[in-house]
């Protein structure tokens, strides 16, 4: 009886730790796979040849809460054309800048309004992204992704991706030029 | 020496006063972003549904999720709108889009697939200046033209003030821009409208909001005037008032 009731406080007390532990992963660190061949060649660059296999990234919550962002970040966001669906993309351009879209966006420049940013997949082919839908609002970025985990061989920092030359024109702001 | 080993004492009991604190705050964090919240809503954008005072309201996100995830449940493309999901009609809480560390409070006035009039006000100023010019090209009415000259001053400086209203957001939306006067509501987006539309920026400035921006559907006023909040007979209210 003695033995039973312990094991039920310790299992109340592993209970209380839940809300810490979600806060956490919810606001300052967490772990994710992302699947799918959009961040080509950054994520998943054998997608054709194995499917299946996902990448494993740690998410950076902290930055999202205090509104950190720069030119060049791996971001997850929510879809906006899907409110079910996390995607993976780069922050290629922030609000006040002038951006030089790809098809199937027409071709006239776009301011990139307040409060949004400009997002487009590593791979132009297999990415629907802001060439599509447009600038999207920050709100919708849920994490930033600092590093690769696994595999073991690529782990390590993400790349800032190649400099949009000539295609982003760069307003400096003291709020988000950081 | 005696003040140490006093706090050496006294050492475990701040650590689990410290571990309790942080769990019961995490605890309240976890029922306020995931089941129910009371929040104040101030400002005059949702006159005269929420005073621009400041009244505290009862938020929800289950309702959202509900949607969100009903369409699978389901298996239809577009998810139903019911009573226990979001409608047309319902306040939401959302993400401001421009700005996020902000929030705003809105009411739904059209999901996916609707077709929605953009600004009805700018539409009927664009009309009026219309008339005016076509009037205008009729010879020899002196009296009508100063009196079209004087109204289309008006009509000039009232669009003046709302295209600088526009251009505080410069608009692109997926289906083209917002200087038209219909729009239909792209998938995966609603269209997002204040009740005091002299004052407010909603839709009309920043055009359709993704769904994933919406935080939490507005399920009654708490205080002042406790009332329950649904979509149906707020309209109907709102209907009523004009």
């Amino acid at each position: 009886m003695s033995t039973r009731s312990k094991h039920f406080r310790d299992g109340l007390r592993l209970l209380f730790w839940l809300p810490p532990a979600l806060f956490f992963t919810r606001h300052v660190y967490s772990v994710a796979s992302v699947s799918g061949a959009s961040m080509q060649p950054t994520f998943n660059p054998g997608h054709a040849s194995a499917p299946l296999h996902h990448d494993v990234v740690l998410l950076d919550r902290w930055s999202v809460a205090l509104n950190l962002y720069k030119r060049g970040d791996v971001v997850t966001l929510w879809s906006p054309q899907n409110p079910k669906l996390l995607t993976t993309k780069r922050i290629i351009a922030l609000e006040g800048d002038l951006v030089h879209p790809l098809p199937p966006s027409p071709p006239t420049p776009v301011r990139i309004p307040p409060g949004h940013c400009w997002v487009e997949g590593d791979s132009h082919y297999h990415s629907r992204d802001s060439n599509t839908y447009g600038p999207v609002p920050l709100g919708l970025i849920t994490a930033k992704v600092p590093y690769l985990l696994w595999p073991m061989k690529r782990f390590g920092p993400v790349d800032i991706g190649p400099e949009q030359k000539g295609r982003v024109r760069k307003i400096k702001q003291k709020a988000l030029d950081v | 020496m005696a003040f140490a080993n006093q706090i050496r004492a006294y050492a475990p009991l701040y650590r689990r006063s410290a571990i309790v604190t942080l769990q019961l705050l995490t605890t309240l964090h976890l029922i306020s972003t995931d089941l129910l919240e009371i929040r104040m809503c101030a400002g005059v954008s949702m006159l005269p549904t929420l005073s621009h005072t400041g009244d505290f309201v009862l938020i929800s996100p289950i309702p959202l999720k509900f949607h969100i995830t009903s369409a699978q449940l389901n298996g239809t493309p577009r998810p139903p709108t019911s009573e226990w999901g979001i409608r047309r009609g319902d306040v939401v809480i959302a993400t401001s889009p421009t700005d996020p560390s902000k929030t705003v409070c809105k009411r739904i006035l059209g999901m996916e697939g609707d077709i929605v009039e953009v600004d009805p006000a700018r539409t009927k100023a664009k009309r009026e200046a219309k008339e005016q010019r076509s009037k205008n090209t009729e010879p020899d009415k002196r009296w009508e033209e100063l009196d079209a000259d004087h109204r289309r001053e008006i009509n000039r400086v009232n669009q003046a003030q709302i295209d600088e209203d526009a251009k505080l957001v410069p608009v692109f939306t997926p289906r083209g821009r917002l200087d038209s006067e219909h729009v239909r509501i792209p998938k995966g987006y609603v269209w997002l409208a204040g009740d005091n539309a002299s004052n407010s920026t909603d839709s009309r400035a920043y055009g359709p909001v993704p769904m994933a921006m919406l935080k939490g559907k507005v399920l009654a006023r708490v205080w002042p005037n406790p009332k329950w909040m649904s979509g149906d007979n707020l309209m109907r209210e709102v209907a009523e008032t004009s």
